[in-house]
């Protein structure tokens, strides 16, 4: 199951032993619990949150792993930067903007990656005029441009934060394209699908989201703004914090008309990406403000998931995949990669070394297997 | 009675004006955090939630009774010491308060003294050569500071002496290295407390920065009040008399002129904390710093009522006591102005 | 008044006040003739000039995508300017208004008035206008509604202290005896006598908004992109020092050249005008 690949594993005990309210979520969030391992030794929510290494974790704790960890909150990209280069802090969360990336590459800083398994998704509020008429959605998704937002991700010429999107399905999951179908901007399209479109494109004002933790959004929200110009359509842009974003989409009303997101493939299938995302009975959740409700998709999706061998699941997933480019819901930007920048006192085969990785999202960014070199 | 002590009776009245003002001041953050758009319910408990939890939460939180009736609730549990729970940390905000307070105050206050080492000195130097080009060039240097928003001077000074010429650490109040137990919070004193010196040059380090960025328009302010203060000084007959004495300048600066200027400056010192309980909140998102401003800053933008009405609540309520300490300062030092209350600047 | 104005150019500082209020001014009227890249305004992207250091072609180089920075803080002038107005044309009036009844009628009045007047002001101003702007959307009207609300107390403090003092006064006493009605006295007797320092402090408060309306957008809290806004765009900035240095301080140094302009000439006009703080 895809969501129980995150559930935290706590001491049940002891949480109960200390909840004062039914799920003990004020006794976690302040004091550890869990049975990972490394333990929290302090925590500050908007500090730091230090842990030391737990002999007793039932997998061992290999010798080269740090022996503590300290992760850092609220930390501007420029103090990340000059924290890593003077060799202060060793390794940076995937989420830094690709300049001060390059420039920690250019001072010497090793960049590690993990890719393959999710993409970076506009996703349209299907309930919301004009984006409930289905040729919007296709003037929209065609007017983007598509190659800027590849150079825009680019780290430097081997690196880069994703490659070109070829469709609803990561490049290389069951029902995908191949890599040289990529999409791209058609403005003809877009202006043909426009007239198309039952509202008046000047009554149109399309408000873009974009989500305050991560800078670089904040630019794409731009990007689409000045292709949306183009083609004669308004829009406004909006930041919102991650809290504040996930308490928006719990109703269509309040779920923007454009919101970008991250979504990975928890395990590296589709199934784990796209059920979540599209089918009708998981709308507004955070990665699903599209709130898609269509038959088809659902009967896919399901297929998909039901589906015998891999023959049947590619089958499901590649008739998904053009239902998909068909109704529109999401502005399909890029397959996305993950990069990490850190300093050269730190080893992490998971993210350098194809044949330690893992298919599981996130596993790579993994304490216990990093190594200390000095 | 003979408790007639001017300085109890100016205290009883101070304080009897600032619970006045609290009460006014809760009332206005109170209303401020009922327009918010949207059911601070529904934000409370997240986007899963069934409509019943909600129901229930409204009701717990009294939503659903008449605004003053929902005032007087805020109040009691203010009054008992509870503001609730933060969204953004999932604790107590009471228990963020107590952790980040002592972080701000330690910063401000240090910004306070060296806006006073600096600008006074700055102030008795332009009056003391008023016309000539010292009086001149304070005055250009206290308009030129006064006129960048501290997160301009923040970022300059970081860009100077942190990044170009790696002087100062650029975020964070104490290095890895040093672990010290918390007991009051200010950093300074609990190295000190627990006798690490090497610790309390570190933590001092890590505050220098982040507090001049912080004093930098106080500077000015003091010293441009102070100038104008001693000038006025400068033309009573009293100093015109040691002039023709001939007693040395130096000694009339020092001791005619500047003594009774004092306390009018010691107002605005007052005034300036507030701008700098202001102004903490642009310079602590430059340096990282974990203090209440930065808190303050993180619940806004999450909308977490709780946390953003117990925020504002405490700063006004340090804003006041502070305020009170330097009326009685004020009054400790100047029988005169014992009976009359401070005047508006 | 122009001996006044005479006394005010005699001093270089003064005139080096108005020189630069007077270009700033004209940079925000002017901007869509001046700027070099008029459009860049708006939501333009040019990603092959991304995130360039200051060059012939940009003199204070070009922001993440692609936007001249120097066009951009010319149209944030005028973003900084119209705020500035007019926050203080509304909360001008409201301040006096308040400040003269209370000098003026005393009593109840006064300490009512005076007491609302303390709660605002116990409040730092510049976290009131925070709270404010945490509830409200961030657009531009709500940004001048906010530092409005946490303006107008300073005036109502200032005309009242002035107020208070001129009740006692000979003219506003004979005024009284032959009748004058109590809006004619405050308004027609005593207002004028309150005029050098409210037009002072409005020169000074010019300065002081700017730095307040772009203290709320350094922390997101103002006017939403693509409006350039000299705060954001420091804020933007400042994520990428030290390497793109430029995306920061040429925003910063506007912020700085605009507010020190006013500041001297309103200083200026204090020792002209003789108004006492």
């Amino acid at each position: 199951m895809a969501s129980l690949v995150r559930l935290p594993i706590v001491d049940k005990a002891l949480v109960e032993a200390n909840a004062e309210d039914e799920w003990g979520e004020a006794f976690l969030s302040a004091n550890g619990a869990g049975t990972g391992a490394y333990t929290v030794t302090s925590h500050n929510p908007q500090e730091e949150t230090v842990m030391g290494k737990w002999d007793g974790y039932f997998l061992g704790v290999p010798e080269a792993a740090p022996d503590a960890v300290r992760v850092r909150y609220g930390l501007e990209p420029a103090t990340v930067r000059t924290l890593i280069a003077q060799g202060e802090h060793d390794i940076a969360s995937q989420w830094l903007p690709p300049e001060v990336v390059q420039a920690l590459a250019n001072d010497g800083s090793q960049l590690l990656t993990e890719g393959g398994t999710g993409a970076f998704y506009f996703k349209m509020n299907t309930t919301k005029p004009p984006l409930d008429d289905v040729n919007c959605r296709q003037a929209l998704s065609q007017a983007f441009d598509y190659g800027t937002a590849i150079q825009m991700i680019a780290i430097n010429e081997d690196v880069s934060a994703g490659s070109p999107a070829t469709g609803a399905i990561p490049v290389g999951m069951y029902g995908s394209k191949p890599a040289d179908m990529t999409l791209s901007q058609d403005m003809e399209a877009a202006k043909a699908s426009l007239a198309a479109c039952a509202y008046d494109p000047a009554d149109i004002d399309i408000e873009i989201s974009w989500i305050a933790e991560v800078p670089l959004e904040e630019r794409f929200a731009l990007l689409m703004q000045s292709n949306f110009n183009e083609l004669g359509i308004k829009s406004h842009i909006t930041k919102l914090p991650w809290a504040l974003f996930a308490e928006q989409v719990s109703s269509p009303e309040n779920t923007p008309h454009i919101s970008q997101l991250f979504v990975n493939a928890v395990t590296g299938d589709p199934d784990t990406l796209l059920y979540g995302m599209y089918h009708s009975s998981n709308q507004g959740t955070w990665q699903s403000p599209e709130y898609l409700s269509d038959d088809k998709v659902d009967m896919f999706l399901d297929a998909g998931r039901t589906a015998p061998d891999d023959a049947g699941r590619t089958a499901a997933y590649a008739a998904l995949n053009d239902r998909l480019m068909e109704i529109a819901p999401t502005i399909y930007g890029f397959d996305r990669q993950s990069v990490f920048a850190a300093s050269n006192r730190v080893n992490v085969p998971a993210l350098s070394d194809p044949s330690s990785a893992f298919g599981l999202d996130g596993l790579g960014f993994s304490f216990r297997l990093m190594e200390m070199t000095q | 009675m003979v408790l007639r002590s001017p300085i109890l009776n100016l205290l009883l009245r101070r304080l009897g004006i600032s619970v006045i003002v609290l009460i006014g001041v809760s009332m206005l953050i109170f209303v401020i955090a009922r327009v918010i758009p949207g059911d601070p319910a529904r934000i409370a408990l997240g986007p899963n939630a069934t409509p019943e939890q909600v129901e229930r939460l409204r009701t717990e939180m009294h939503l659903d009774e008449s605004l003053p009736v929902q005032y007087g609730y805020f109040i009691g549990d203010v009054l008992r010491g509870d503001l609730g729970t933060s969204l953004y940390t999932n604790r107590p905000v009471t228990l963020d308060i107590a952790q980040f307070l002592p972080a701000t105050l330690e910063l401000v206050f240090l910004a306070g003294i060296i806006m006073v080492a600096a600008g006074l000195p700055l102030g008795i130097l332009a009056a003391r050569y008023r016309g000539a080009w010292p009086d001149h060039l304070v005055r250009v240097l206290a308009l030129l500071t006064v006129s960048a928003p501290s997160f301009v001077w923040a970022v300059i000074l970081m860009l100077l002496f942190a990044f170009y010429l790696p002087l100062f650490p650029i975020a964070g109040r104490l290095s890895d290295i040093y672990e010290i137990n918390r007991v009051t919070g200010f950093l300074t004193i609990d190295t000190l407390l627990a006798g690490n010196i090497a610790a309390f040059l570190d933590a001092l380090h890590h505050l220098i920065l982040p507090a001049v960025a912080l004093s930098l328009s106080g500077i000015g302010q003091a010293a441009r009040l102070t100038r104008a203060n001693m000038v006025e000084t400068y033309e009573k007959p009293y100093i015109e008399m040691a002039e023709a004495y001939g007693f040395f300048p130096s000694r009339i600066a020092r001791i005619y002129a500047f003594r009774p200027s004092l306390i009018p400056s010691l107002t605005i010192i007052g005034l300036d904390f507030a701008a700098m309980m202001g102004n903490a909140f642009l310079v602590e998102a430059v340096f990282a710093w974990p203090g209440l401003s930065r808190y303050g800053v993180n619940v806004i933008l999450r909308k977490d009522l709780n946390a953003i009405m117990g925020t504002v609540l405490i700063i006004a309520l340090t804003f006041l006591i502070v305020n009170i300490i330097i009326d009685l300062l004020i009054a400790l030092l100047n029988p005169r102005i014992r009976y009359s209350t401070r005047g508006s600047p | 008044m122009i001996r006044a104005a005479l006394i005010l150019t005699r001093s270089p500082l003064n005139l080096l006040g108005i020189v630069l209020v007077a270009l700033v001014v004209c940079a925000a009227i002017f901007a869509p003739w001046v700027a070099p890249f008029p459009d860049h305004n708006g939501a333009v992207v040019d990603f092959l000039n991304n995130n360039r250091p200051p060059s012939a072609r940009n003199w204070m180089g070009t922001d993440l995508v692609g936007r001249d920075i120097f066009s951009r803080i010319l149209y944030a002038y005028q973003i900084s300017l119209t705020l500035g107005v007019v926050v203080l044309a509304i909360a001008t009036p409201i301040g006096t208004f308040v400040g003269l009844l209370a000098g003026y009628l005393g009593g109840w009045t006064e300490a009512v008035l005076m007491r609302l007047v303390d709660v605002f002001l116990s409040i730092p101003p510049l976290v009131l206008a925070i709270a404010m702007m945490g509830v409200l959307e961030p657009t531009l009207t709500n940004a001048m509604l906010a530092v409005t609300a946490m303006w107008w107390p300073w005036y109502a403090r200032l005309v009242y202290s002035i107020a208070r003092s001129e009740r006692e006064e000979g003219y506003v006493l004979a005024a009284e005896v032959i009748g004058a009605g109590t809006g004619h006295v405050a308004f027609r007797e005593i207002l004028p006598n309150c005029l050098p320092a409210i037009i002072t402090k409005m020169t000074l408060d010019m300065g002081f908004v700017i730095i307040i309306a772009s203290s709320l957008s350094f922390l997101g809290l103002g006017v939403q992109p693509p409006t350039p806004d000299l705060g954001s765009m420091v804020a933007e900035g400042a994520r990428y020092l030290p390497d793109s240095w430029w995306l920061t301080v040429f925003p910063g140094l506007a912020i700085l050249v605009a507010v020190f302009g006013f500041n001297l000439l309103g200083d200026g006009l204090r020792e002209v005008l003789d108004v006492d703080r």
